[in-house]
């Protein structure tokens, strides 16, 4: 039996930096690498919109926390937390461009073995119909509170963020080194 | 005359939407439409090139790196600079890792299920299934045990009521052929494949850099530098490789064979077959522009279906119409000067404008682009692995060449394509050892911003040919910047002349036994990978369920 401090944790960032709201998810992942340190059986991930090519990393995993944008239908920067098997049944990928998302992705896992816990911090997204790589203010303004939720949920799992004495800058995800 | 819409027609949801004219049985008309309108292009204008692979890889979860490659190698020819023999070979081993973990998973996940019923395999006799088996070749994992085992886990699964992948299928329909015995042996395929993608995704991210979005690839050449010239790196690499080689010899291609055997009649009445094929060449051997460059798997153009007689791809011939698309009409225009206005308000219109897709042309024509272009373009030009194969597969099933025009043609192009790239990545392991061992370890060369210029970066990618066209300004900023992929070539609507694009055409003809029930339908269109990149995905939970933090 492994304690809790030994499990197997993933932070999964998902959904799409190109559709404004729609990349909070990834963004937050890579706020919380730029400026944290974490324990070795942590593992941050910006998961993008990948699905079934996330596969290993999600069955390498005890307890998955995933990070993203959510319909439900309060005020843009409101902020969620429920458990992915709450009501599966309720949860649905909107709008998803390819055969295999992440949401069929999870539909799969039961049949690879045993599928991590998981639970979903998320956002309220203002904006994710049209094309743009930054986030609406009011789901700007909810980043960094996301961020702390991401390292509420840690600290609960016996695996708190540390504050890097140097934390790097993100301005976006697509800075190329020149 | 009836018209049927399906929408969605991916798995899950989607965004391609199929409508068709069903007469006596058979489609006599159909349209394809694009439903999202995809502004890559508008985005790009006014960036520093360099962002376009990192942007453009982020337009989908599958295309990821081979998006990459393509904008490379648009920015590689903008700057007209050659990359060194060793990136080549490293951006050959990743795009190669990319297609053996696609096209396996397309077949099993994608595309086995409209021809594998997998309600009928609850019924199989796992004793039966075994004989089965090992009647059909050398499968792994195929004793009685084990196909006991994968039914009672899918029992287990259906039980559950949570189909997950299997929720969407219309089992039971008249038209799934395989005895309950071959439809649990593909099962126990299936399950097999979706762990061993697990290993094949890790294969692509070895040198791939920072899993899972691509960052090797860098204008000039390949920045997995310390990867590249890692002994135990390599032998990682070859050990999935072999693994992957293994399953496409003693699961995939067996699978396919066994499958086909089926449905021989689909190739016979060249069911879902298109006219004109279009390959853009794949896996360079050398270094320098595309004219100039030459591919293991070479390119071509096949047109009226003649493999006798393949010409060279000249880029200039490519256009883009859009008088049936929801676009400001224009006249049809090459990529490199390719305009993007999108209409404010489309109108699905069967007589004039229903497609967000614009509809590619070479030399004016519809062209099928994927695993089976490349196959014939191949096969045409006399590649020696794929002639073989092509030809043994044929044998195999003791049908003619012309049964490749074909939904079944596609599928098998599709296996024998994973095969002839897995058998050769080992010499370009090798090849890359040698470099090495000589001290040609440079992996990216140097360049220089040249003022205002032009690149196009063309690649044949698991669903076709794919284009990016670069227009840099003076400042080294993007001026306009235009792709063509895959799907748009093979799900494009009708052009100016009226021409259907490949889906449309490939789908008239089709025999529809239930029209409530398409399933006939979903074989072509998902034979072709559809893929339309980009999602947007959002959680919608049960607000009863949801614990709300509000934000100070």
């Amino acid at each position: 039996m492994s304690t809790v401090s030994e499990q197997r944790i993933l932070v999964l960032g998902v959904g799409n930096v190109l559709l404004t709201d729609e990349g909070v998810g990834v963004r937050v992942v890579h706020e919380l690498m730029a400026a944290y340190d974490f324990p070795p059986n942590v593992k941050l991930v910006d998961g993008g919109v990948l699905g079934l090519s996330l596969t290993g990393i999600l069955m390498e995993a005890d307890q998955v926390i995933i990070v993203d944008a959510v319909r439900g239908g309060e005020e843009p920067g409101t902020l969620y937390r429920f458990p992915w098997e709450a009501k599966p049944e309720h949860i649905q990928y909107k709008d998803s461009l390819h055969q295999i998302d992440l949401m069929e992705t999870m539909a799969m896992l039961p049949l690879l073995g045993q599928p991590p816990a998981m639970v979903v911090l998320g956002v309220e997204f203002g904006d994710i119909d049209n094309y743009g790589l930054e986030l609406t203010p009011s789901v700007e303004k909810a980043v960094r509170p996301l961020m702390d939720l991401v390292l509420k949920e840690l600290e609960g799992l016996g695996a708190p963020g540390a504050p890097k004495a140097q934390p790097q800058k993100v301005t976006n995800v697509f800075g190329h080194s020149s | 005359m009836a018209k049927y819409t399906i929408d969605p027609i991916t798995r899950i949801e989607g965004h391609l939407r199929i409508d068709v004219e069903i007469e006596g049985g058979k489609v006599t008309n159909a349209w394809s439409s694009a439903q999202l309108f995809r502004g890559l292009e508008i985005i790009l204008q006014g960036r520093d090139p360099r962002d376009a692979p990192w942007i453009t890889q982020r337009a989908c979860g599958v295309c990821t790196e081979v998006h990459a490659l393509a904008s490379i190698r648009a920015l590689d020819d903008a700057v007209r600079v050659n990359i060194p023999p060793l990136a080549r070979i490293a951006r050959n081993l990743v795009h190669g890792a990319q297609f053996i973990h696609d096209h396996p998973v397309h077949f099993y996940v994608l595309s086995a299920l409209d021809w594998v019923d997998v309600v009928s395999a609850l019924k199989a006799d796992p004793k039966k299934t075994a004989s089965l088996a090992n009647s059909l070749g050398d499968y792994p994992s195929s004793g009685v045990a084990d196909f006991k085992a994968v039914q009672d886990k899918l029992k287990t699964f259906v039980a559950s009521g949570q189909l997950g992948p299997f929720a969407n299928g219309y089992w039971g329909h008249p038209d799934y052929r395989l005895p309950p015995e071959a439809n649990l042996m593909a099962v126990a395929h299936y399950l097999m494949l979706l762990r061993l993608q697990v290993k094949a995704a890790r294969m692509m991210a070895l040198f791939g850099g920072k899993n899972p979005h691509m960052q090797t690839y860098v204008t000039g050449g390949v920045t997995c530098a310390q990867d590249m010239l890692d002994p135990d790196r390599l032998a990682e690499f070859l050990y999935y490789l072999k693994e992957m080689q293994a399953f496409i010899d003693n699961v995939y291609i067996p699978d396919v064979l066994a499958v086909a055997a089926f449905y021989k009649d689909w190739g016979a009445k060249n069911i879902g077959g298109t006219t004109n094929f279009l390959a853009y060449g794949n896996f360079p051997l050398n270094s320098g522009r595309y004219a100039d460059e030459k591919f293991f798997m070479p390119a071509a153009v096949i047109m009226n279906r003649n493999i006798g007689a393949p010409a060279a791809v000249n880029p200039e011939l490519i256009t883009e119409e859009v008088k049936r698309a929801w676009y400001k009409d224009g006249p049809a225009l090459n990529p490199a000067k390719g305009v993007t206005k999108p209409l404010g308000k489309p109108r699905y219109n069967y007589g004039g404008k229903y497609s967000w897709f614009k509809a590619p042309r070479y030399q004016g024509k519809p062209m099928e682009v994927g695993p089976l272009a490349q196959v014939l373009a191949a096969y045409a030009k006399g590649q020696p692995q794929t002639k073989a194969l092509v030809g043994a597969v044929l044998k195999h099933l003791n049908v003619p060449a012309s049964a490749l025009f074909s939904t079944l043609g596609r599928t098998a192009a599709r296996a024998i394509e994973t095969k002839v790239i897995a058998d050769q990545m080992a010499a370009w392991v090798t090849e890359a050892i040698g470099l090495i061992k000589a001290g040609k370890i440079e992996t990216a060369a140097e360049w220089k911003w040249p003022g205002e210029t032009m690149g196009f970066g063309l690649i044949d990618v698991p669903r076709g040919a794919l284009g990016h066209w670069v227009h840099q300004d003076a400042k080294n900023k993007i001026k306009n910047y235009q792709l063509v992929v895959p799907s748009t070539w093979n799900l494009g609507p009708r052009d100016a002349k009226g021409q259907l694009g490949p889906v449309e055409e490939a789908l008239v003809g089709t025999p529809v036994a239930d029209p409530k029930q398409p399933l006939e339908i979903i074989r072509t269109v998902h034979s072709f990978d559809p893929c339309i990149a980009c999602g947007v995905h959002v959680i919608d939970p049960d607000t009863n369920e949801v614990r709300k933090f509000k934000v100070c």
